[in-house]
């Protein structure tokens, strides 16, 4: 469905961000794009969904090809109607305007119609609706990661990139997020590309997994191999061969994160 | 008291004209951040394009007046595209001498076309006085005053209903937001400029039909500048409410400041300017301002 080749992004037209990243996401399901801060990620997710461009960056080589077509030279709006739509990271919510203004503020482009949506989306989030006519920029934290997937669920895309839904949300509300995630992907049949920080989230909610470093995939592969994949566990999940939880401060973190970027 | 009404009644009917044009300059600094400079000079063109269409080619004042929106609209896109889109990215202080740009060319064009004559349009309104609570009115005050509230109704009820409106005020919180959700922002942009245009021009018709068509309608369109920002530079309801209390202060002020005028000239002309400047000390945001929403 979706095959990014090799794809280079620059910033401003000096900064090389991602060497040449090569992922996929199939048909329906849930991609996890983990790494650690600065490896990529959001960059990854913008340069698909063309919002890149209006941070002056740019795809500089390779391609992105979403259902046979080229779209790393179309703009953002192009591709939301292609039917791909970014969550972008830190709930960027239209803060004057009320729960039902931001649902609605994507507009029409497939000409559906709006009340339709607004009943979808509120069965997914039933909490939204009752907070319909409020200013959002008064909601909760969790209601505002809510309203953010919710709105992007308004254009009822064939792919969703979640940009760490769980940033700085009660474990228990995440939770609760990522099992709506898991809904929307089985009873809309949407794929979703997931970005998160937090591997242990990113890998239970998904099927395949890439792992990102400083601008290249370092890793990818089936998530039950991911999870058994010693460097992962030390890195990612927290974890050593013995289980316990493993102190930043280890001497070996620097040498073995040398050995994936060799 | 009677006089004080018969003052103040033409002072706010002048005061919602001067709430239309900043309505206009709240549009576009919403919604593309610019401030135009130029806005008063389309209030001068608006009324000449009026002026040209009606008496110059003879076509019927109302459609004189809904051709002249309707093309000042069109005048707004087109600058947008042609000048103020090449210039996204580009420092402020660019963008703003580009609509300073504008306000010359627009100044000098109506200079070299019209000269400094007065003008006036054919009258279209019924010219009796009205008893307002036992005053005499000249209607055309109080029809000026509805006109500019159906156009400001209108433009408020597009913000606040219309999807295009909706996602036009996404784009004032946050554009790059609006993008991923497929928001058209570059188009939208045209729009908000081509409404704001088009607002303008309604306002420099309506100040035609109160005082005079002439070269100075220009400049009175700057008194929008003190109604935008006691109103908030962010709100639309804020420039109407701003232009009254501008248009009704001044008026009041003309008169019953007169006597100061031997030792202060033109206090009528300054008395906005004051009232902006004690707003501002209480209120730095305007009376209705956006701040960001902070929550505790
Ligand atoms: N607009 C930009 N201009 C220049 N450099 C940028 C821009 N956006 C991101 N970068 C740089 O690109 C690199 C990758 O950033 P990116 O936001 O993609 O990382 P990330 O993996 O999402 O990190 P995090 O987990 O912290 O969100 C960083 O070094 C960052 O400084
Ligand atoms: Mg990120």
């Amino acid at each position: 469905m979706l095959v990014l080749n090799s794809i280079e992004v620059m910033y401003g037209g000096v900064l090389l961000i991602l060497k040449g990243i090569s992922i996929q996401v199939p048909e329906g399901g849930i991609i996890a794009l983990l790494g650690s801060n600065g490896a990529g990620k959001s960059t990854t997710l913008k340069a698909i969904s063309g919002l890149l461009k209006s941070e002056e960056g740019a795809v500089t080589d390779g391609s992105i090809i979403f259902d046979g077509i080229r779209i790393d030279n179309k703009d953002a709006y192009q591709i939301v109607k292609l039917g791909i739509v970014q969550v972008m990271e830190g709930r960027r919510i239209f803060e004057h305007l009320t729960t039902e203004e931001n649902l609605r503020a994507g507009g029409q482009s497939d000409g559906g119609s709006i009340n339709r949506k607004l009943d979808m989306v509120y069965s997914y989030f039933p909490q939204l609706k009752k907070l319909r006519n409020q200013v959002s920029g008064y909601l909760s934290g969790g209601e505002q990661q809510m309203l953010v997937i919710g709105r992007a669920l308004m254009k009822h895309p064939r792919l969703l990139l979640l940009d760490e839904p769980s940033l700085g949300l009660a474990p228990r509300l995440v939770e609760e997020i990522l099992g709506i995630v898991k809904r929307i992907n089985e009873d809309e049949k949407t794929a979703i590309l997931l970005v998160e920080q937090n591997a242990t989230l990113g890998l239970e909610a998904s099927s395949y997994g890439y792992v990102m470093e400083n601008g290249k995939v370092v890793l990818d592969g089936p998530v039950d191999k991911l999870k058994a994949n010693e460097d992962v566990k030390e890195f990612y999940l927290g974890l050593t061969e013995v289980g316990k939880k493993k102190s930043y401060r280890d001497v070996k973190h620097y040498t073995r994160r040398k050995r994936w970027l060799a | 008291m009677m006089e004080f009404l018969s003052v103040l009644i033409p002072g706010l009917a002048v005061g919602a004209i001067y709430g239309l044009v900043a309505l206009g300059f709240v549009l576009i600094f919403k919604c593309s951040g610019v401030l135009n400079i130029a806005q008063g000079q389309l209030v001068l063109v608006g009324s000449f394009i009026c002026y040209t269409l009606s008496i110059q080619l003879g076509i019927p004042f109302y459609l004189a007046l809904v051709l002249t929106l309707g093309m000042s609209y069109l005048f707004g896109v087109l600058i947008e595209v042609v000048l103020l889109r090449p210039m996204v990215g580009q420092p402020v202080l660019s963008v703003v001498m580009i609509t300073i740009a504008i306000f010359f060319i627009l100044s000098s064009l109506v200079m070299i076309f019209y000269g400094a004559t007065y003008y006036n349009y054919p009258t279209y309104l019924p010219t009796e006085k009205v008893q307002v609570a036992g005053i005499a009115i000249a209607t055309k005050y109080l029809w000026c005053f509805i006109l500019a509230a159906v156009l400001f109704v209108g433009v408020f009820l597009f913000f606040r209903f219309t999807n295009q409106g909706i996602a036009m005020r996404s784009i004032a919180d946050d554009e790059m937001a609006a993008e991923s959700l497929g928001v058209n922002v570059r188009r939208l942009h045209g729009v908000a400029w081509g409404l704001s245009f088009a607002v303008s021009a309604g306002a420099g018709v309506l100040l035609g039909t109160v005082m005079t068509v002439y070269y100075g309608l220009g400049f009175i369109g700057l008194k929008a500048i003190p109604a935008v920002i006691v109103g908030g530079l962010e709100s639309l309801g804020g420039a109407m409410v701003g232009g009254l209390i501008i248009g009704g202060l001044e008026a009041v002020a003309g008169v019953y400041l007169a006597p100061l005028s031997q030792f202060l000239g033109g206090i009528k002309d300054v008395f906005p300017y004051v009232i902006l400047m004690l707003v501002l000390l209480v209120k730095p945001y305007g009376l209705f301002g956006e701040r960001r929403i902070e929550r505790i």
